[in-house]
This record gives C-alpha cells, structure tokens and sequence, in this order.
C-alpha cells in the first residue's frame, strides 16, 4: 500500500534530514518508525503524507505517486501528527461537520457516522464544548476521529500516544489494532517503546536520518542479541548515531 | 468543490471565526492614531471651506517699519485713505518675524511692511540699480484676506509712492521687483453646496477605504495566516481538496466580511448621491473591496503568524491611506488618474456620489481592480502549491536541533568568545551580524553630530533673525537653494557655517551637545553593555597607579604639550615655507568672552570625537576583527565624517586619517585615551583660535595671533579653504610624528631584552 523508495529530503542549504530511507508496508499491516526526537520521523511521515516533496525519491501509495496525484491521494490517507491542531475556539460537533464537507461525506450519512465514532471514544459528552476546553486525551481523540472522518485506506500516525494517560493510550492502541483488523495499512511513528512492541509487525529504526534496521521487535532483540527490545534500540542507536 | 467552497466561507465568515483573535496592539494604534490624523486634517480643511468658522475680525492697522521720509511725504501729499490705520515703527532687523508677529498682535495689525533702514540714502542719493527689497509679512491668522492685501500693496507700493518716487524724482522703478509677497495665500469658494461636496469627495471615499482596508486586514490574516499560526491549516491542506478551493473559500469570507461595513456606508452614501450615479458607485466599491480582499489573502499566504502579515500589509494600508490624502488635496485632478486604481477609485466615489462622473474612467477602474485581484488569487494559489508557504515544515524538536547545532558551530569562531584583541580590555557579550555591526559603528558618530548640530543652530538662527546680520544670513540661505553644482552648495554651507561659528549661542550650545554626546556614550557602556569605564578608554586614576602609568591629570597634561608640538610644527613649517604670516597679536578685549566660549566647545568637542572613533569603536571593532582592521576603519570613518566640509579634497582625506591612525596608535600605546582627548582639543583651538588658521574647513574668529596666506602661496601646502588639514605641511609632521613613534615604542623591548641579558 505505502512503498517509499530511497527518499531524501533536504530544508534550503541545510544537511539531509531524511537520507535515502526505503521501505514498504503491506495491507493490514501495522509499519512502526522509530527514533529518538530529530531523527527526521516527522518530516518522512509528511512526505508520505503529501505535505512535503521528497528532493528526492519516489512515494507511492495505493500504487499513485505522492508528487503527481497528490488531491487522490489525500482521499485515501488519514494523517494525524502533533503538528496539526484543531481550531481552538470550535467544537468537535463543528470540526466533524466542516471537515465532513471538505471530504465532501454524503450529508444523510454524517450524523450516523459521527455519533458512531464519538461514542465509540466517549467524545459525545463533549461534543458541544470548545477544544480549548478539553484535556490532551480528548484533543488527541477527536484529532483521530477527524483524521479517520473519511474511512481511508492507509493510516499515517504521527506519535498518536503522545502526552496521554495509559487509559487513553490504550484506548488509542486498541483501534489501531482494530484498523489493522479491517484490513488497514497503518505507518505508525513513535519512541515509545511499549507501543512499537505490542503494536507494530514490523518497526524500522531510524537514526540521523537513515533506517539503520528493520524487522519486528523479537527480530531485532535477537539479531542485536539483546535482553530485550529497548536494549536492541540502545545498541543499533549507539552504534549508527554520528558522534554518538 | 462548491460543498468545500462553501464550508471554507462559512468558516472565514462565520462567527465561531470572527475578529476577536489577536489584531496586534501595534498595528491596530498606528492605524487609528493615522485615521485621526486624516480625519483632523480633513476636518480642518472642512471648515476652512465650508467657511463655518465665524472670520476672526478683519485688523484694520498696517506697521510700516523704517518708514522713509519720500514715504512719508506721499502719504500725507496724497491723502491715503490708510493713513489714520498706519503705525511707524523703527527696527534694524529685516527678518525678525518673531518681532514683528508680536506686533501685530499688539497692534491690531494685518501686516507689516519693513523698508531697509536707509532706503531714502540708497534710492534718492544714488541711482541705484535696482530698488531695495521692500518686505511685506502678512498675519496668518487672515490669509483669506491676502487678496485685498496685495490690491492694497498695488495701490499703495506699485501704483502709488514708487510712481511717485520714479516721476518726482526721476528715479526708474522696476515694477515687478517690488514689492517681495511673502506669504501666497489660498482664496475662499462661495459655492453653495460646499460642504455636501466635501462629504462626497473628501469624507465618503475615504471612510469606504478605511473600513474595507482595516476589515480586510483583521479577516484577512486571520484567514490563512491565523490557521498557519493555530496549526489548523495542515489539517484543512490535508483534505482533498484543490487549492485554489482553499484560497476561494478563504477569499469569499474575507471579501463577504469587507463589504458588511460598506454595507453600513452605503446608508448615508445613497441620501447624500445622485440616483444615477449609484451603478458605478457600486461598481466602484466592490471592485475596491475585491481587490483589498486579494491583497490581503495574497500576505496571508505569504506570511506564518497573524502579526507578521499584518506587519507586511500595515505599509500598504499607509501608502494607500497617503494616496487618499493626496487626493483629497488636489480637487482638480489628472485625468489620467481617474483610470489609476486606488485613484481612480477615490475621486470616482466622488464623482458618482456627485454625479459628475463619467462611464468610461469608471468601468476601465473597477475592471483593472478586478484584473489585478485575480492575479493576487492565482498567485496565492502558486504560493500554497510550495511548501515553503503552507506547513510548518520541520517538527519543533527537528529545528531547535538543527538551530542549535548551527549556533555551536557558530560559536567555535564567534567573536564573542573568542575576541580577536582585547583593547582597553574589552570584551563583547553580545552577537551581531557583521553588516549591522559595522554599519551601526560607523553611522552612531554621525547620527550623533547630525543630531545636536542643527539643536544647536536653533537659539543662534534665532539670534541672527533679531540682530541686524538677519540681512546677510538670510541672504546666503536662500542663495544655497539657488546655486547648481554639489561642490557649490558645500561651499556656500561652508559660508554659512562660518557664520554659525561666530555666533556665541552656536558654540555655546555645540559645547553643551558635546557634553551631552559624551553622557550618552557613558550611558551606553555603563548602562547598556554594562562594561566599566576603562572599556571607553577611560581606566581609573587607581587601576592606572596600580600598572604603573601616568594619572589621567598627568595624561592629559602632557597630551596638551604634545598637541601643541604638533600643530605648533605645523603652524612653523607654513611660517618657514612662507605660506603663511603672522600679522601679530590680533585678540581684542571684546573677542575675550568669545575665546573662553570656544575653550569650552573644544575642551569636550576633542573629547566627544576621541570617545567616539578611538574609545568606542576601536576596542569593539577590534575584539571582531583585529586591530589593523580596526585603527583603518576608525581612522577612515573620522575621515569620511569631515568630507562636508568646505574643501575637503584628497589629501585632506588622507592627512585626516593620518591624524586619526597617529591618535589611535597613543591611545593603544596608553592603553587610556586621556591624552588623545587632550592632543586632539588642543590642535583644533591651536589651528582657529591661537594660529588664526581654519579648522577642518571651518573659520572661526577670536583668535591670538592673526595670519594671513601668502599671495605666493600654495593650496596643496597650505590646504586652502580646508585649513592646513588639507596641505602636505601636515602630511609631513604626521609622518614625522609616526617616525618618532615607532622609535620609540621599539625602544621599549629591546631594553627589556638587553635588561634580561644582563640579568
């Protein structure tokens, strides 16, 4: 569903950020990237989320390119990163609404589509207050319930556990498991040990700007012979960080 | 496309995204402090028009100062109807106005008429070639009586006594010289509807300008520019939708939001208009908001946060809201600016509102506003194709990062922590770029000078106007306007300085400036780099015990005898030369009070200008970039700060900075500048007020000994009007000083040396 192939980026005259990272996702499959911060997770994610233009590399997704059918390919992906904020002053009820229109949602399906979803993530209470009004966790999920307002096919999360409590992370981690379930392609980023464990059948570890591994947690513990996965990050991390 | 469009609208437009985000502080009070500005200027030009204001009462006197006899005579001979209102005074000033306004209060009086105090010798003694200037002044307070005035200046004046004077005495008159009208006046309009064409051309269209500006701004940059500060806009970038439906949804509020205050406008508008002049009124007011509209979304889209665009956008709002002033002066415009944008728009509300206006210029207007606000939206459009305009583009963490390592490399050559030399032991704490750094160096002395000079011309252009020079010095101000040629107009400045440096309220309050130019160079290093004194050259008398040296007393002492050497070498050398002689002593008792003022101006003005280029610059120019470097800079910035000066040519260029770079090596020497302060003082009151030469192009009187150049003489030795800044005598003492410098500073190690061979 996602294939990025040897993609660089580049800010002005600044230093690579993102060096030739390759790498594919499956259908219902769960992609985990993880590094420590700066290690250019957000900026690939918004490449492969059309935000961006890689200087150079290809990303397709859905078999379409990312350059060249950008708007189709906004319809098939949910992107949510801590970049993006909701209006502050708006309430979930009115971000759901103008949101539905963008992605141009049949109007008789929009009501059951939202009370679905908002009760789903016990948004419903709230659904009247501003965002400004809210705590982190309802924030982040109605970030999630707006990012997936449009049922898409591939999923881009950008560190969606950040900031929230273990109640509201675990709630976060179940419905990505249970997006893969529905057959969902999911490119999780994270440095979170836990969640790229428990969740992710394959995790690329991505240090200055390069993926200097790949494979699934028990994978990588084993090849770095290590106790556990943590210590597998510490060694890779140590070994490929530049000056490190 | 047309759901999206329509959401995006609603949103701009709607209430849960009204104006009550943050229009910055700023902004907001330079735009209401200009809008009252217009609206009292437009107020007064009101009700000077409309003539409400009842007229103060016409004052019946006329002063006639130096009245001359011949005058006099006719008056009486031919029985003026003004005689009995004529009031005779006596006054040496020709262009005291202050004197004369007050006189005119006194006496009622609606003008003045100031005749030079010997007009009768001038005119009836001898024929002279042409009459003297007759000066009239009039009363501002009734300019709009100026057209009776100059009839009456006609009969009396052109038509009646110089006639008279011309046949009785046969003395030819030139007519058109005479008399010299100093004040043009303006004339009032009796037009009926006066105030209701005011409202329509100046008032209307400048409130439709205002309102759709301001409201375009605030609804504006909140659209794109707020969403991109909110971190909202990536989320509706991330739909899919084009975006060119963003920048229409986001364009179509803005615009709806415009048009509600002209909405309101149009209340007043439609009872003031003629009926058919309504269509293009319309026309007008949309194309106008349309284009206000574009402009505004275009700096939306150019900008990251709502402060910043509306910073860019705040000097388009003042140009335009100039071009409405502009407009609102001229009420017989060009008609090519009826086709103008912004013009056109201005006087076509108007017009149409008077129904005066023709189709043509207003339907070419509001077409090319239309024109241009489409391609404001094609290139918003373009703009938010780059990402470079629409998202954030790197998470916090990935740009501090990358910030900080930018910094550290930085630093690893900064001369902020490592400074290049340390003098007078200085060491810089804070970072700025190279360009600012040095432009900022060499443009303080200046703006410094530049700013307490002219304070300093104001009590001594005042003294002038009330003392009987007032002739002279006017004169030569108004020749300057008159002369073509940079060289020529530095020559007559130069004049006109000369005179300035005979006037004592001048150099008093030069002195004053000085000792003030000096508190604000204590200031900025005591307060605002918070560095001691030493770091201004100015070690303590403790500090300089403790190394060793002279005290700042004795310093500044031998610096008076070392200066005096110099210039006293040169003074010699023009003597031995024969280029100059000495007429002998020349002081007089009355120029005594003016030679202790001109101590006191140069005791601090040596002082200021070594503080600045040596005490100042130096240490901080060349903890950055070496002392070589900064000796150059400093010693052809003190030079370059002289080139106004009456004939400044290359060698004096050079000889300048000679003197700067041999003042800088002591001051380095000293490690202290007390005595370069003392050196520099010296040489400039030697030069002008013991030698009776110029100073750096600059004449002064009161001197001890007068000399005068040799018809022999030669400029390149002498320097000619420069002084002997300017000649080659000073090149050869300079050089001559360096010499024995740099002997002597070798001196110093190699009996170190030979002291530690003996040891």
């Amino acid at each position: 569903m996602i294939t990025v192939n040897n993609v660089t980026k580049r800010y002005n005259k600044s230093d690579l950020v993102v060096k030739g990272v390759s790498f594919s996702v499956d259908k219902g499959q769960i992609f985990g990237l993880l590094g420590p911060n700066g290690a250019g997770k957000t900026t690939l994610m918004q490449m492969i989320a059309t935000l961006l233009k890689p200087t150079s590399g290809l990303v397709t997704i859905c078999g379409l390119d990312s350059q060249g059918s950008a708007q189709e390919i906004r319809r098939k992906i949910g992107f949510l990163t801590t970049e993006i904020k909701l209006d502050p002053l708006s309430t979930p009820n009115q971000l759901y609404h103008f949101f539905s229109e963008l992605y141009d949602i049949p109007k008789e399906e929009v009501e059951a589509r939202k009370m679905a979803q908002f009760q789903r993530f016990g948004i419903h209470p709230f659904a009247d207050k501003k965002i400004v009004e809210l705590s982190t966790g309802m924030k982040q999920k109605i970030s999630i319930v707006i990012s997936l307002i449009h049922n898409p096919d591939v999923i881009i999360f950008d560190e969606p556990t950040n900031g929230l409590d273990i109640l509201t992370s675990r709630q976060v981690m179940d419905y990505l498991l249970e997006l893969k379930e529905q057959g969902k392609s999911v490119l999780l980023s994270t440095h979170i040990f836990s969640v790229a464990e428990q969740l992710c059948d394959e995790i690329a570890i991505l240090v200055d700007g390069r993926i200097v591994d790949q494979g699934s947690a028990v994978a990588l513990t084993e090849k770095t012979q290590s106790k556990n996965f943590e210590e597998a990050f510490f060694k890779l991390y140590t070994e490929y960080h530049v000056g490190g | 496309m047309r759901r999206a469009i329509i959401a995006l609208v609603r949103k701009t437009f709607g209430k849960n995204h009204s104006m009550r985000a943050q229009a910055s502080v700023s902004t907001l009070m330079t735009c209401v402090g200009f809008v009252m500005v217009v609206i009292c200027f437009m107020t007064s030009l009101l009700v000077y028009h409309s003539g409400s204001e009842p007229m103060p009462d016409y004052a019946d006197h006329l002063i006639i100062v130096n009245m001359p006899d011949s005058m006099d005579e006719y008056l009486t001979s031919q029985n003026f109807y003004l005689n009995s209102q004529i009031k005779k005074k006596e006054w040496e000033a020709y262009y005291d106005i202050f004197t004369f306004t007050s006189w005119m209060e006194e006496e009622d009086a609606f003008m003045v008429m100031v005749f030079p105090e010997d007009f009768d010798e001038l005119v009836l003694e001898q024929v002279p070639e042409e009459i003297p200037e007759i000066l009239t002044y009039c009363s501002p307070d009734y300019l709009e009586y100026v057209e009776a005035q100059e009839e009456l200046i006609d009969e009396m004046l052109t038509d009646g006594y110089l006639p008279y004077i011309q046949s009785s005495l046969e003395i030819p008159v030139k007519r058109e010289e005479v008399p010299e009208q100093m004040i043009s006046g303006m004339y009032t309009q009796s037009e009926h509807n006066v105030v209701r064409d005011r409202v329509s051309r100046m008032v209307m269209p400048l409130l439709f300008f205002v309102c759709i500006m301001y409201v375009c701004m605030l609804s504006g940059m909140n659209a794109i520019a707020g969403e991109k500060e909110r971190g909202t806009f990536a989320a509706i970038l991330m739909t899919p939708i084009s975006r060119m439906t963003i920048v229409l949804g986001n364009y179509i509020g803005v615009l709806l939001h415009a048009l509600i205050p002209c909405a309101v406008l149009l209340v007043p508008t439609i009872f003031l208009s003629k009926w058919y002049g309504l269509p293009g009124l319309l026309l007008l007011i949309l194309s106008l908001a349309a284009f206000m509209a574009a402009i505004t979304i275009l700096i939306s889209c150019l900008n990251q946060s709502i402060s910043s665009a509306q910073t860019t956008f705040l000097p388009i709002f003042l140009i335009v809201l100039v071009a409405c002033v502009t407009c609102m002066q001229s009420t017989t415009p060009n008609p090519v600016n009826n086709y103008i944008p912004i013009y056109g728009h201005f006087y076509g509300i108007g017009d149409c509102m008077m129904g005066t206006a023709r189709v043509l210029p207003v339907i070419i207007t509001s077409m090319v506003t239309f024109l241009l606000a489409g391609v404001c939206i094609l290139v918003s459009r373009r703009l938010l194709e780059t990402e470079a305009f629409t998202v954030a583009v790197e998470t916090k963490s990935e740009r501090e990062l990358r910030r900080a390592a930018k910094i550290a490399k930085k630093q690893e050559k900064d001369y902020v922590s490592i400074s290049r030399a340390n003098v007078f032991g200085y060491h810089a704490k804070k970072r700025r770029s190279l360009i600012k750094f040095l432009v900022g160096h060499a443009v303080l002395p200046l703006a410094l000078l530049s700013l307490f000079q002219p304070i300093a011309m104001i009590p001594a252009i005042v003294s002038f106007m009330k003392s009987p020079e007032s002739m002279s010095f006017i004169r030569m101000f108004r020749d300057i306007s008159g002369v073509e040629g940079v060289s020529e107009v530095m020559n007559r400045s130069a004049d006109l300085f000369a005179q300035f440096m005979q006037n004592k309220w001048f150099i008093f309050f030069m002195g004053l400036g000085y000792w003030v130019i000096i508190g604000l160079y204590v200031l900025l290093v005591r307060l605002r780099e918070k560095n001691p004194l030493s770091t201004l050259g100015f070690p303590s008398a403790k500090s300089l015990k403790k190394d060793g040296k002279m005290t700042p007393w004795r310093s500044y002492v031998s610096g008076l005898g070392l200066g005096l050497l110099l210039i006293g070498s040169v003074y010699g050398l023009l003597l031995a030369t024969g280029q100059v002689t000495c007429e002998g002593f020349a002081l007089r008792t009355e120029h005594l009070p003016m030679f202790l003022l001109y101590i006191l101006m140069w005791l601090p003005q040596g002082a200021t200008e070594e503080i600045m280029m040596r005490g100042y610059m130096i240490p901080r120019v060349a903890s950055r970039l070496g002392v070589p470097f900064a000796v150059f800079f400093s010693s052809m910035c003190f030079s370059l700060m002289h080139a106004g000066n009456a004939g400044y040519s290359w060698l004096a260029l050079i000889n300048l900075a000679l003197i700067a770079a041999l003042f800088a090596c002591i001051a380095l020497r000293n490690g202290n500048i007390y005595m370069v302060c003392a050196m520099h003082t010296v040489w400039n009151f030697c030069q002008g007020n013991v030698f009776g030469l110029e100073v750096s192009g600059n004449a002064g009187n009161a001197s001890v000994l007068r000399s005068t150049t040799n018809a022999s003489a030669r400029d390149i030795m002498t320097g000619g009007g420069f002084g002997p800044e300017g000649g080659l005598c000073v090149t050869i003492v300079i050089v001559v000083a360096f010499a024995v410098l740099l002997l002597t500073h070798k001196r110093q190690p190699k009996t170190e040396t030979v002291q530690a061979e003996a040891i």
